[in-house]
């Protein structure tokens, strides 16, 4: 009795699955024989309105139709699938397209927070396409104060449990192009619990579209504010700033926290590599004094070692050539690496020292350059 | 009379205890593979909403292949993950003591140059014999030779070598999709905490690859391939996709998998001394994490593809068995103690205890089983022609649940099937559940008889080029 329930159990479930099975393959080949032409007709609708705007100028009943359409996800990719090529094409005009509409792109914004996380997330990186933050015809402060208002509207997503929502958030803040935006996402994210990928957010801020130099102040100004995650961050976004960003304004300022033994341990580290790009002359005796440490759970002597080759000089090659008998496998890897790239004269070491460890990792230093210098020329060539 | 009774009584109880074990076994199916199913078509959507990360760079990645006597497929492997849409990685084979030239061969196929390279044993490894390397390709790809010491140990070599601070692992007949870094790397990105990341591997044998890309896909000819390709999906699909919700993965494929290296060494890396060093591994790692309190995700990474080589005869494929069946033994005798255990959680009520009945001892059930079926029909205490009705249905719901694997694989990738390969995918489905099934199960059921003489025993298998792969499907 038992064996037949379970047989007819197994039964049922295999008709089922066939039904489903089959339902579905329908629905896949349905949609791939529907999906073409319908998205062909909505990029008709699309591509009408953009053009009657282009010859008639702007139209409330037309731009009502256009906000109703991209309610629908599905209009909102073909649209993504529109913009991407007008941006090559007639980018002038785009843009004064999307600085007339930037009305109905707030109020879709504030209509798609009803939606789904992955509707919300879609959205956002709809944002980013549109590139508001680059749009030379939002002039007006009232066009400009609608571009807070959607940035506003995004802002809490910023807190989505959902990583594309949250992720898709920031990038859309970013490009909009507002420090004061940033900003708040950056407090907002110092609330979150849940631990946070620093290159995620570093990468997010050198995405900002305004000025580098005005957002790199307000970051700044709130830095002690933040969690040494986001310290890390901050630090990573001004350390792969380009050099006219003027991040060398705080190096004095990052220099007292490279300094301060009770700064976290990450932070120091980050501030190592931020000296690194962005060469201070009193950093470094600081890095000297961490090549010389040993021990602890923060290994500042090997990052110290690769920073020092920004710091050429006779008493950074003494240093770096005393640390190539330090127990430490990583320091002496990283002083090798550092001594070849300020081309000290090594030879003598290689060939008289004592030192066995040293002698290898020199030569192994040695061939690495030989090698890459061969691939270089052979690329030139 | 009373011989009789007592015989009834017996197969009563036989009785009660398969209609559980099927019925939990069929409850896991059913959510597993509808978890599996739901989840790749949630996956796709999140692809063409956009709900991805996207990055212009990711994490720098060290990718180990360890070798031994892989002449025949290594240059493949080395050329596909040349061409990689990844920027930052690097490439180690090691070459652990070959007997034939593969050593020879990378280093002619690549025109590679001895160095002397100091290497840091931080995991134990058997000494290096010599280093080659070369810069001359888009990334720096680095070949040890080594003693013979196992692939495990290979590993350990790689490790050592190794420059980035995450580590892929992976099979020297294996090729990576060319998005399989960047896919994999993107899970690990998304929680910070992830020590490892599985991929999924598929079968090659059928495949044609072209810089990454697959440009044809077609069912095996062979049947032993075709079933080994919807138990791979079924297997993928089903179980890891479910474990990875409640971070209950306990094996990451040793064809492709991702780990961070700082934690790696911090477990001791491989154990040089099982088979089933990719499962040993990744348990280690839960029961380490767990005991020192640390935060962390094992993930999987349903859509990091790596293309592998299956065996092709039966011969081949029962000595694959034989070393994956000794591989689970070695690691849950190692780590016995997280069986039904609360401090483990659902890893220890749930993966572990599915592993322990469903795939270590399912062999001795299932032969016990049929056994019991042969005695049975012996004292007329069956009715054949129900029992083959119930056999028959019991296959039909197997080999559409692995049909539902594989349709929604193919559908999550977008590959266009022939109607003459979906009539093999039915065909295979259906021969591997009444027939492949049984063979394993007796091949899994003897793979413990010496172990102790023949525990480390890996046998070699018949490996082919990737284009005579793809020939052969045609």
């Amino acid at each position: 009795m038992n064996v037949k329930i379970l047989m007819v159990g197994c039964i049922y479930i295999c008709l089922c699955i066939v039904l489903f099975d089959l339902l579905f393959a329908l629905s896949v080949r349905w949609n791939e024989w529907r999906q073409p032409r319908r998205e062909q007709k909505l990029k008709a609708i699309l591509q009408e309105n953009i053009d009657d705007f282009f010859k008639n100028g702007q139209d409330f009943v037309r731009q009502r139709r256009m906000e109703r359409l991209l309610l629908q996800e599905n209009n909102i990719l073909a649209l993504i699938d529109i913009i991407q090529p007008l941006q090559m094409t007639a980018p002038q005009q785009l843009q004064q397209y999307l600085a007339q509409n930037i009305k109905m792109f707030v109020r879709l914004a504030v209509l798609y927070q009803k939606k789904a996380p992955e509707y919300r997330a879609l959205f956002y990186h709809t944002v980013c396409i549109l590139n508001y933050g680059n749009n030379e015809f939002l002039c007006s402060g009232e066009e400009k104060s609608q571009l807070h208002e959607l940035a506003a509207v995004i802002l809490p997503d910023v807190l989505a449990q959902s990583v594309y929502v949250h992720e898709n958030a920031m990038r859309a803040l970013a490009n909009l192009g507002n420090k004061k935006d940033v900003l708040h996402a950056m407090h907002l994210l110092n609330l979150k619990k849940t631990p946070l990928h620093t290159k995620l957010i570093s990468e997010n801020l050198l995405r900002f579209s305004g000025l580098q130099e005005e957002l790199m102040e307000a970051l700044w100004q709130e830095f002690d504010a933040f969690r040494s995650e986001l310290q890390v961050s901050i630090l990573q976004y001004m350390c792969f700033l380009p050099p006219q960003a003027g991040q060398s304004r705080y190096r004095a300022l990052i220099y007292t926290r490279l300094n301060n033994e009770n700064t976290d341990g990450e932070v120091r580290i980050a501030c190592i590599r931020f000296f690194r790009r962005n060469v201070y002359a009193p950093a470094q005796a600081v890095l000297l004094q961490m090549l010389g440490t040993s021990g602890g759970y923060y290994n500042y002597a090997a990052v110290a070692a690769t920073a020092l080759r920004s710091y050429p000089g006779v008493q950074t090659e003494q240093a770096l050539l005393r640390q190539m008998s330090n127990p430490d496998w990583y320091v002496r890897f990283n002083c090798a690496e550092s001594l070849l790239f300020l081309q000290v004269d090594y030879e003598n070491i290689i060939l008289h020292s004592e030192d066995r460890y040293a002698k290898e990792m020199l030569l192994y230093r040695a061939e690495i350059a030989y090698l890459q210098k061969h691939r270089a020329e052979v690329q030139t060539w | 009379m009373v011989n009789m009774e007592i015989i009834k009584a017996i197969y009563h109880g036989i009785e009660v205890f398969f209609i559980g074990y099927l019925v939990i076994y069929t409850c896991f199916i059913v959510i597993s593979v509808t978890v599996g199913a739901v989840t790749l078509h949630e996956q796709k959507r999140r692809r063409t909403t956009y709900n991805y990360i996207q990055q212009d760079y990711y994490l720098p990645i060290s990718v180990l292949v360890p070798a031994h006597n892989e002449s025949i497929t290594v240059l493949d492997t080395i050329q596909s993950l040349l061409e990689l849409e990844y920027r930052l990685y690097e490439i180690v084979v090691v070459d652990d003591g070959s007997t034939d030239n593969t050593a020879q061969c990378v280093i002619d196929a690549f025109h590679m140059q001895k160095i002397t390279r100091p290497i840091r044993r931080r995991v134990r490894c058997k000494k290096e014999n010599a280093v080659y390397v070369t810069y001359d390709y888009k990334v720096p790809i680095t070949l040890v030779c080594k003693e013979n010491g196992g692939k495990a140990d290979a590993l350990n070599m790689g490790v050592n070598v190794s420059e980035y601070p995450y580590v892929v692992c992976m099979d020297a007949d294996s090729m990576l999709q060319y998005d399989a870094l960047e896919n994999i790397a993107r899970c690990v990105m998304e929680t910070d905490n992830v020590i490892a990341c599985g991929g999924l591997v598929r079968i090659v044998n059928n495949v044609t690859l072209e810089k990454g890309h697959v440009v044809d896909y077609r069912m095996p000819k062979k049947l032993t391939l075709s079933m080994q390709v919807l138990e791979y999906d079924r297997s993928f699909l089903a179980s890891r996709i479910l474990f990875d919700k409640f971070n209950g993965n306990l094996i990451i494929s040793g064809a492709f998998g991702l780990f961070k290296k700082d934690f790696l060494i911090d477990v001791g890396g491989y154990d040089i001394d099982t088979m089933g060093e990719d499962m040993e591994l990744v348990v280690r790692m839960h029961a380490f994490a767990r005991a020192n309190k640390i935060p962390y995700r094992i993930r999987y990474a349903s859509d990091a593809v790596c293309w592998s080589q299956a065996p092709s005869t039966l011969t081949d494929l029962k000595k694959q068995r034989r070393r994956w069946h000794i591989g689970l033994f070695q690691s849950m005798l190692a780590h016995r103690q997280m069986l039904f255990n609360p401090r483990y959680g659902s890893l220890s009520f749930i993966s572990f205890l599915y592993f322990f009945i469903y795939e270590l001892l399912s062999p001795y059930i299932e032969v016990f089983g049929i056994i019991s079926v042969i005695f049975a029909a012996y004292f007329n205490l069956i009715n054949v022609p129900f029992m083959i009705g119930f056999f028959a249905v019991y296959i039909v719901f197997n080999a559409l649940f692995s049909l539902t694997a594989f349709f929604s694989r193919i559908h999550a990738m977008n590959i266009k099937m022939r109607p003459i390969d979906i009539v093999k995918a039915v065909i295979a489905a259906l021969a591997e559940n009444a027939g492949l099934r049984i063979v394993l199960a007796w091949t899994r059921f003897a793979a413990l008889f010496g172990y102790r003489s023949k525990k480390n025993e890996w046998g070699s298998i018949q490996r082919h080029t990737m284009k005579d792969n793809s020939e052969q499907s045609k």
